[in-house]
């Protein structure tokens, strides 16, 4: 086990066995590249990203699915071999989550989703066909 | 950076797979065609600069006071997970 820090969570245990590797980093971020996914009490469908090695960068995510039952993602054989990904199946996808004042106002990035490999513990973000729209997509309705 | 000059319905290629084409020229634009496999995503580079904000949108949301009131919210609100 190792500790990691986080101004949002505290100070984490974490096994060093599940961090995962975003070789590129995340586009418009601090060139960082270590994570570990926390899971949500009770909800399956969100989850947080926290830096490894900045304790200020913590994000949500959620899951997209939730969001539209029809979303998928294609990856590339380039985006494929980046995250050392032989099955399809080894991949998890969630969005990042903008939450505004009021948390019922939150959106979800489905235009770039980032794509886990939990096998390979390997993470990157990546863009799916669409339009703009999709950065900012409501995760609750109404 | 490579730079072509091309005239109308002229192109370029790229590598096996991709080819640009200059569909029309205006006074202050250039509409340009791309053939392209399905798999390559393809967007305009504003796009790009949108996702750099978003992702920095993104991590300036969990400020440590409002972790708390997020979580009571999804749990009170969210849609559990269906599988």
């Amino acid at each position: 086990m190792i500790t990691i820090p986080s101004i949002v969570f505290g100070d984490i245990e974490i096994d060093e066995n599940l961090i995962y590797q975003f070789e590129k980093g995340i586009p418009g971020i601090r060139n960082v590249q270590r994570f570990v996914i926390l899971d949500m009490e009770d909800n399956a469908s969100f989850k947080w990203l926290q830096a490894c090695d900045d304790p200020y960068l913590t994000m949500m995510m959620v899951d997209p699915s939730i969001i539209d039952d029809t979303y998928q993602v294609s990856l590339d054989d380039s985006q494929m071999k980046e995250l050392q990904l032989e099955d399809p199946a080894d991949a998890f996808y969630m969005a990042f989550v903008v939450i505004p004042e009021s948390p019922q106002d939150m959106t979800a990035n489905l235009l770039a989703p980032v794509v886990f490999n939990f096998k390979k513990l390997r993470g990157m973000q990546v863009m799916v066909n669409g339009t703009p729209d999709l950065l900012k997509v409501r995760v609750f309705k109404g | 950076m490579l730079v072509f000059s091309r005239k109308k319905n002229e192109g370029i290629v790229i590598g096996k797979d991709v080819e640009i084409t200059v569909v029309a020229v205006g006074r202050d634009f250039v509409k340009l065609g791309i053939n392209a496999p399905r798999d390559i995503t393809i967007h305009r580079k504003e796009v790009f600069l949108a996702i750099e904000r978003e992702n920095q949108e993104a991590t300036q949301s969990l400020q440590a006071g409002k972790l708390k009131s997020i979580e009571d919210w999804i749990k009170s609100s969210a849609p559990k997970d269906k599988k």
